[in-house]
């Protein structure tokens, strides 16, 4: 593993430390240093700042995971089917993947705001919203790498030797492709946090009661107009943190992945 | 000659196809009429304030957020409606916005591009590599908080400050042409024409300057649509975040009061300029590259 994956795991790592640490210590025994919520009275700043870290996470890592999975389910598809569809489900992914993220989670939260009223959205919904738009960019990549793992030598044979066109998916291609998959779902995680934490800002994402860092940063960013960094910082520095750890991992074995398929 | 145009005829259809779909769409949702929403009225009759305004639902109903567009008639369902004119202004703003923040972009893109490629393999290369990273792990709204910040400090008022949001709007765009850049300087500088050059005297700089830079700029057209995605992404945040009446503000708050008729306007001119950009970064790159004409062909 390189120094950047490395260096990412490291900063995951101590988040998830300082997470658990904060569940630990929540009891009362240790005040949380940076005080109580200015808006929130009965929550303090750690628990929100820690609380919408858990949250982000789980969107980006449960968005990622299910669009790389759509990804996967519509590239072996197309190529399963034969060559126009595979131009087909290329042609589509391309289009989903001009169109801006945050854009198309507006228009859903004018849609969500038109059919069912309120303000904010629900956890399960965001996830559902945020799997649906992120399987474009991954599609795009999964068959690039299928079809540059085709031109190999070994799949050539295999295909010489009448190795059924479905079981060569499966049991030649795929196996090969593993690290370059876990990669972009690593490298998506961030580019989901990043979205949901920009809709929510602007007032799409879920309610300030169980907010994600985005939404708590949303709401509590002029308290730092007024001289209050003690609300905002840590909020600020995990999404920060968190996001480059995703970064790095998932660049670092991407390099890693093309390194070795060179 | 034939396949330019028919690429060219199948993007512009995209535009009105794009601009049907999305009213049919929004003219289909069961809104909910309740008293805290915009588009419930006097007599809580929503649909039938919306079929006032944006027509019926119908194929042919379609024109008529655009009568209106074009006419500087109302738009929206509201108490206090948002003009066709209303409308135009704001996108004026926002373009006038936008081409502000793209030359502040470049600039800032030419200067990462260089210096990354500069300091390739020196010890300094990590260093300048933080940047990048520091904008891409940033969320945009952090930035033009940390700009707010600044300006107050400095005493600068930044509520409705155009500059400071094109500023905002500029850095991750940037960021990403200066990264671009130099990974294009970067494979220009091991070819045999740089070393040559070098050989001959040639200044590193001036090789970077004068060589490999006018070499390397064609590399940016494969950036244009992201940067038109980032930029317009750009909009809705910065003109929220400092109050500039754009139409990117004007869209993220239609959608907030659900108002149907801005939606589908601006969702359509959205999709435009996404298709313009990317007809356009086609165009060009067949205009400045021999080889892609020839791949055209």
């Amino acid at each position: 593993m390189n120094v950047r994956a490395l260096a990412g795991l490291g900063l995951l790592g101590a988040l998830a430390a300082l997470a658990l640490a904060h569940a630990a210590l929540s009891g009362g025994a240790v005040a949380c240093p940076f005080g109580v919520d200015p808006q929130l009275p009965f929550e303090t700043v750690c628990a929100q700042a820690v609380g919408g870290l858990w949250r982000s996470a789980a969107l980006g890592l449960t968005a990622g995971a299910g669009g790389c999975v759509l990804a996967v389910a519509f590239a072996l598809l197309g190529r399963r089917l034969g060559k126009g569809a595979d131009l087909a489900v290329e042609k589509l992914a391309e289009l989903f993947f001009a169109i801006p993220d945050v854009l198309v989670l507006i228009s859903l939260g004018f849609v969500a705001r038109a059919v069912k009223g309120g303000e904010s959205v629900s956890l399960p919904w965001m996830m559902v919203a945020l799997t649906a738009i992120g399987w474009a960019a991954p599609t795009r990549m999964v068959q690039n790498r299928l079809r540059s793992l085709e031109r190999l030598d070994f799949i050539a044979a295999a295909r010489a030797l009448g190795v059924p066109e479905g079981r060569l998916l499966l049991r030649h291609l795929m196996p090969m492709a593993w690290d370059f998959l876990l990669a972009i779902f690593l490298m998506r995680v961030p580019a989901i946090i990043l979205t949901e934490s920009t809709v929510s800002y602007l007032g799409f994402g879920l309610p300030v009661s169980e907010p994600s860092l985005g939404k708590y940063l949303g709401s509590h960013w002029g308290l730092l107009l007024q001289g209050n960094w003690e609300a905002v910082v840590p909020a600020w520095a995990l999404l920060v943190a968190m996001v480059l750890g995703f970064q790095q991992v998932g660049r670092g074995l991407l390099e890693r992945s093309e390194g070795g398929r060179r | 000659m034939t396949r330019l145009a028919l690429r060219v005829l199948r993007d512009l259809m995209l535009v009105p196809l794009t601009a049907v779909l999305v009213y049919l769409a929004v003219m289909r949702l069961p809104y909910r009429a309740d008293s805290d929403r915009k588009i419930a009225t006097a007599d809580n009759d929503a649909r039938a304030r919306l079929t006032a305004v944006l027509g019926d639902g119908s194929l042919g109903g379609a024109v008529e957020p655009w009568r209106r567009f074009f006419g500087g008639e109302p738009l929206g369902v509201r108490a206090d409606p948002y003009t066709g004119a209303d409308l135009r202004q704001a996108l004026g703003r926002s373009l006038g916005l936008g081409a502000r923040a793209l030359l502040l972009a470049l600039g800032w893109a030419l200067a990462l591009g260089v210096l990354r490629a500069a300091t390739a393999r020196r010890k300094v290369a990590a260093l300048v590599d933080v940047a990048p990273a520091l904008v891409f792990g940033t969320p945009l709204f952090l930035l033009a908080l940390l700009a707010a910040v600044t300006a107050v400090e400095w005493g600068v008022p930044f509520q409705g400050s155009a500059w400071l949001a094109a500023l905002v709007m500029a850095v991750a765009p940037g960021a990403f042409v200066g990264v671009v850049l130099s990974d294009a300087l970067r494979a220009e500088l091991v070819r045999p024409y740089v070393r040559t050059a070098l050989a001959k005297g040639c200044s590193p700089a001036r090789a970077l300057l004068r060589h490999a830079l006018p070499n390397a700029l064609p590399a940016l057209l494969d950036a244009l649509a992201p940067v038109a995605t980032s930029l317009l992404v750009g909009s809705f945040v910065a003109e929220s975040f400092f109050g500039v009446q754009g139409f990117g503000r004007l869209y993220v708050r239609a959608a907030q009061d659900v108002d149907p008729g801005v939606v589908v306007v601006a969702t359509s001119l959205f999709a435009a300029v996404l298709i313009a950009v990317s007809l356009a970064a086609e165009l060009l790159r067949l205009a400045v590259d021999s080889r892609a004409r020839k791949a055209a062909r």
